[in-house]
């Protein structure tokens, strides 16, 4: 994939927490596979939630369509293992549940984009670049160490905060903590809030200058 | 003669239709008009004019298809680099011209007090490889086991390991299609194909293996829709056990990848291997 290959050098979770409407742990198995089909459907078990906007169904069994089509930036599912994942819900529509065989009151959610979106926290039998990158770069080992992270990151979502304390908690957590996860995240985190962003790190920016002079053709 | 700031405000007004327009890198752009308010004034002549910024890279250049009529199209839009750099975090993967149309009335040069903004741009990305997987399926057939019918796996039936697929999302015209999908993206199939040395993705969604280790030994006596559903399971259990791999060599096989790729011009839109 023709593109910057910073992203595969630590792990972007800015841009899922930024997309995703519910974010959890939970088992992953198999729902239904269609074998002329590109995508998979997964069901989830045992789910806890890290976060949920609040107008979404609690109590129903959750399902997440899986492109089977794969390539860097798309995330992986691996069944029977236990996932965080951030999950973007689709819109209740009879068109979509019918073939696929369910109940059109089900819940339905895709995998947020980037390859980051789906993390199996099985780290020590299934090794993954998520995991490399955790160890490597993070020094952050177990599952229980990323989900706090990840839950620490996804506060400022509260749709009760106003925007400046969405600033606030970000800025916060990026100063009490040197942990790089925070220095890799935090700081798009805030800019996409419109917040202005600690002076840390060089930051290119395309600009067009309309004073400057201009060639003709 | 070019009129005045307060003759075009307070006589003749020409405006662009529309004022911002978006075409990917190789593509012909949709029409722009131009439009001259009072409509009965008599248009002796258009002329259509770009400009881009100063010092950009990559010779900016617009051609019209028509410069002289009242509506006309940009051929083959092309994409500038601005700040002149290699880099694709430098530049981003979009540019802005300015487009603007001189009509002459009554000997009087007019232009429009806001010109137009023609964005050039390369999608993010501009292709991708899709990766190998297994697909297809076993055979089934059915024997008697005592007094029940057993289904089980008889041959290797239509499985077979997919070949990478590549994507483009830039025109076959675009200036950077050899170096993004013939060099960088063919590598990407000779990486999963062929194989290259230290990578190991040519050796992963191996159908004929998945098919002696596992699939041989499937069978059920509950029904065929049962097997079925356990094949289906193993296939996409090993497709994404595989993926898995693939994607923990996703970096080496992009700088690989990157370094035929920045070999080929033009020389922007790159990015470094190191």
């Amino acid at each position: 994939m023709y593109g910057d290959i910073q992203r595969y050098t630590q792990l972007q979770l800015y841009h899922s927490i930024i997309e995703a409407d519910k974010i959890v742990v939970a088992h992953a198995s198999i729902f239904r596979i269609d074998e002329d089909d590109d995508e998979i459907l997964f069901a989830l078990s045992n789910i806890k939630n890290i976060f949920e906007a609040h107008d979404l169904a609690n109590n129903l069994p959750l399902l997440v369509i899986s492109n089977q089509v794969a390539h860097e930036n798309v995330p992986i599912i691996v069944p029977e293992k236990q996932h965080l994942l951030f999950l973007k819900m689709l819109p209740w529509n009879k068109g979509l549940a019918k073939p696929m065989g369910i109940d059109d009151l089900t819940p339905l959610s895709v995998v947020c984009e980037g390859w980051q979106s789906a993390i199996c926290l099985d780290f020590f039998n299934v090794k993954s670049l998520a995991s490399q990158i955790l160890a490597e770069k993070y020094h952050i080992h177990k599952a229980n160490e990323l989900i706090n992270v990840v839950k620490e990151m996804s506060l400022w979502k509260n749709p009760k905060l106003k925007r400046e304390d969405q600033v606030e908690i970000l800025l916060k957590r990026l100063t009490v903590s040197d942990s790089m996860i925070y220095a890799d995240n935090i700081p798009p985190l805030i800019s996409h809030l419109g917040g202005k962003v600690p002076q840390k790190e060089t930051v290119f920016k395309k600009r067009i200058d309309k004073k400057l002079p201009v060639c003709y053709g | 003669m070019v009129a005045n700031k307060n003759q075009v405000k307070q006589t003749i007004q020409v405006d662009i239709i529309p004022l911002t327009m978006s075409t990917i890198d190789g593509n012909d752009s949709q029409p722009f008009e131009v439009k001259v308010t009072p409509a009965n004034v008599n248009v002796e002549s258009y002329n259509w004019m770009w400009k881009a910024p100063q010092k950009s890279g990559n010779s900016p250049q617009v051609h019209f298809a028509t410069p002289n009529k009242q509506d006309t199209l940009i051929k083959k839009a092309h994409w500038f680099a601005y700040p002149d750099s290699r880099l694709q975090k430098i530049t981003g993967w979009d540019c802005e011209y300015t487009i603007d149309c001189e009509v002459t009335i009554d000997g009087i040069k007019y232009r429009t007090s806001t010109p137009a903004t023609f964005h050039v741009y390369l999608p993010d990305p501009p292709a991708v490889t899709s990766w190998p997987r297994i697909e297809g399926f076993p055979t089934i057939a059915t024997r008697q086991e005592d007094d029940f019918t057993e289904w089980y796996v008889s041959s290797l039936g239509t499985l077979k390991r997919r070949s990478p697929q590549v994507t483009s999302y830039i025109p076959i015209t675009s200036q950077f299609y050899d170096k993004v999908v013939t060099v960088h993206e063919g590598h990407h199939v000779i990486q999963h194909t062929t194989g290259v040395q230290t990578l190991t993705s040519h050796t992963l969604w191996d159908a004929t293996q998945l098919f002696h280790n596992t699939l041989k030994s499937l069978k059920s006596t509950v029904s065929e829709a049962d097997l079925k559903r356990q094949i289906n399971n193993a296939i996409a259990t090993q497709n994404a056990l595989d993926n898995n791999l693939a994607q923990m060599e996703s970096r080496a096989r992009e700088k690989e990848a990157f370094s035929k790729s920045n070999q080929v011009p033009p020389h922007y839109l790159e990015f470094n291997v190191l």
